[in-house]
């Protein structure tokens, strides 16, 4: 188990992280803040790129930068925005990083290809990586993160560069390999969250807001959601959520806290909860 | 040992590395061969290969007995005249006044003063050494010598430090900033060896510092001793009648060495000084890189460095004695010792205060150098990656 205690993370006067308790057991964990909001700090300090100011992290009971390569031998992380030796290939970038990991030459000559196989880059595992695209960086990024089989997956903004197809791979990816692992996912794009992640952890003003399942914390706004074709009836206030243009006609999604008759209710989603909990945020 | 590997190949993969040996080859030849075609110190090589560099009856017998027609016979002519004659000039040399004058020269008083006076008075026992074994009574170059010793030893080991240096210094903070200039931070060091792998990183920059060197050393040296022939010199001292020092303060004075150097001795070590030098710039780099992490950043900071190691000393008033104690120390840095190339295994100039200013210079640089970078290493491990 992965505990986070207690974290406060503090660069000068400024409060990243302040009082952050989580508990990770396996399963993937979406973790969700608008930017600036902490997600990288918390990510980097299970990473041990960072240390906390005051708390500690405990991995099976133990303070990670204490255990030192015993723990980072056990994590995969994925960074937001890595970068990557333009003039090596996937296959001599991974071979490189498969001997930081500890990983033996003979194994990684074999795992190397078949993790590159698994994102879709066998045919152009060779070529140097000068000419690949945002999406086919991203999928080396996977790859090396999944090089040492980490019982702790860590990645940050993962999806960021692939296009559709991409993403839906790689979230069937993440739930196939989340069976006997702990995945830690933080992400923008919330509907990433919603299909897999079995645990939602919102960060607001730099505290814990919510650790819950993605029904719970929809369950927050049960009976708040609405939608109608006619905004201007409604007289109660009320925050828009989103808008979509039908036949000529605007239809309003919004959240009221009081009871609105003129629109009709909806079950809330994940996304309603984070655009109105992160309403006076910059998202 | 894998990952010292690949880190050497990541640094020799570099395209600036190759460009910038390939620009210091070209501009050693160019001073190679700008510099030579002394066909009298070439002839003087041949010669010795005859008669033996020891200057005494039987090289002048020896000498005697040769002809040759030409252009050569005027060599041969010049080099009779000038080994005619020739005294040991160490018989009844004295040292002091040496220690005198540069004592008058930095106004030293007390404690320096006495320590200045201490080392001559080493000196002369050398000296004293020098002249039992008849050290001067060697041929060297002749009349050729005080120009072929410089170009060796003071302008092309003096540009084959500087390059190594250079070398040695970019790799290392090529190596310490390569994952910072490559956005790879996060990915390798969260990695099971993480931040460990800057002590493969530090051995593989110092080996391709040194290999740099060695290189560039090599290829220089087979240039230089294909356009200068040495021929049967090599066994000669370099503390050699002929040989000689130009001083400001104390004027012409031979070439005094602490320990009995022949050419050859001489030579591989000034080559091996050097490359201690080289790897104490390159420990220096690899240190700032560590505490400052963005390689351009900490070439600034390594110039700034070097350059107040040379600035201060000079604008320190010599009348404070913590004056006179930073001249004198910062000799013993590796950019004083760099400064001081030309009279490396001699008893120095007006700032240089120790015997064997170089070894002692060259060991205490390596020793805190080396402690400068673990501690950057002990602060990098600690340290937040942001």
């Amino acid at each position: 188990m992965l505990v986070v205690n207690h974290v406060t993370k503090k660069y000068g006067n400024f409060t990243a992280l302040e009082d952050i308790t989580l508990e990770f057991t396996k399963g993937v964990y979406g973790l969700l803040a608008p930017n600036g909001g902490g997600k990288t700090t918390l990510i980097k300090m299970l990473a041990t790129l960072l240390f906390p100011t005051k708390g500690e992290i405990l991995w099976e009971g133990m303070e990670i930068n204490k255990l030192g390569e015993k723990y980072r031998e056990v994590i995969g992380y994925l960074p937001q925005n890595f970068g990557y030796y333009k003039n090596q290939s996937p296959r001599q970038f991974l071979h490189y990083l498969a001997a930081l990991k500890g990983i033996d030459p003979t194994v990684a000559n074999r795992k190397v290809p078949e993790l590159l196989e698994l994102v879709s880059l066998g045919d152009v595992m060779d070529k140097k990586m000068r000419g690949f695209s945002g999406g086919m960086i991203q999928r080396v990024g996977i790859a090396q993160a999944l090089l040492n089989d980490p019982k702790i997956l860590i990645l940050d903004e993962p999806t960021a560069g692939l296009d559709p197809k991409e993403r839906v791979r790689f979230r069937n990816l993440i739930s196939e390999i989340s069976k006997d692992r702990i995945v830690i996912f933080s992400t923008h794009i919330v509907s990433d969250l919603e299909t897999v992640a079995n645990h939602v952890i919102m960060l607001k003003d730099h505290k814990l807001f919510y650790n819950d399942t993605p029904a719970n914390i929809c369950q927050t706004l049960s009976g708040k959601v609405y939608e109608t074709w006619d905004i201007e009836s409604v007289t109660q206030p009320y925050f828009p959520l989103t808008q979509r243009q039908e036949e000529g006609r605007i239809l309003v999604r919004f959240v009221c806290e009081t009871p609105c008759p003129q629109a009709q209710p909806v079950t809330p989603n994940l996304e309603d909860v984070f655009l109105y909990i992160y309403r006076d945020e910059a998202v | 040992m894998l990952i010292y590997w690949l880190e050497l190949k990541k640094l020799l993969s570099a395209v600036a590395v190759w460009g910038f040996i390939a620009a210091c080859l070209l501009f050693n030849l160019v001073i190679i061969i700008s510099n030579s075609g002394d066909e009298y110190g070439d002839f003087v090589g041949a010669v010795a290969q005859v008669t033996g560099y020891i200057l005494d009856q039987s090289f002048a017998e020896k000498l005697s007995r040769l002809t040759v027609g030409g252009k050569p016979a005027e060599y041969l002519a010049q080099l009779k005249h000038e080994t005619e004659g020739v005294t040991d000039v160490f018989e009844g040399y004295e040292t002091r006044y040496i220690g005198e004058r540069y004592i008058q020269a930095m106004g030293a008083t007390g404690y320096w003063a006495d320590l200045m006076r201490e080392k001559y008075a080493a000196l002369q026992k050398v000296v004293e050494e020098k002249a039992k074994k008849d050290e001067s009574l060697t041929l060297y170059f002749a009349g050729a010598t005080h120009e072929r010793h410089q170009l060796l030893f003071d302008t092309l080991l003096g540009w084959l430090f500087t390059e190594g240096a250079l070398a040695a210094v970019l790799l290392a903070l090529l190596a310490v900033g390569y994952e910072n200039i490559y956005g790879t931070e996060s990915l390798v060091y969260s990695t099971k060896k993480g931040r460990q792998v800057m002590g493969p990183k530090l051995a593989a920059s110092l080996t391709a510092g040194l290999g740099t060197y060695i290189l560039l050393a090599v290829l220089a040296f087979i240039a230089y001793f294909s356009v200068n022939k040495y021929g049967g010199i090599w066994g000669s001292s370099v503390s050699s009648f002929f040989n000689y020092r130009v001083d400001l303060i104390t004027g012409n004075r031979p070439f005094i060495t602490w320990y009995s150097f022949s050419v050859l001795t001489y030579f591989l070590a000034m080559v091996g000084a050097g490359a201690i030098l080289v790897l104490c710039f390159a420990l220096l780099a690899f240190g700032i890189g560590m505490v400052v992490r963005n390689s351009y950043l900490a070439f600034l900071v390594f110039l700034l460095v070097n350059g107040v190691n040379i600035v201060v000393p000079l604008q320190m008033p010599q009348t404070l004695p913590i004056g006179l104690a930073i001249k004198y120390l910062s000799v013993l840095s590796p950019v004083g010792l760099w400064l001081k190339h030309g009279i490396w295994f001699t008893d120095g100039d007006v700032d240089v205060i120790w015997p064997y200013f170089e070894t002692l210079g060259l060991g205490l640089s390596l020793v805190v150098l080396t402690v400068f970078c673990v501690s950057a290493l002990i602060y990098f491990r600690k340290r937040d990656l942001t």
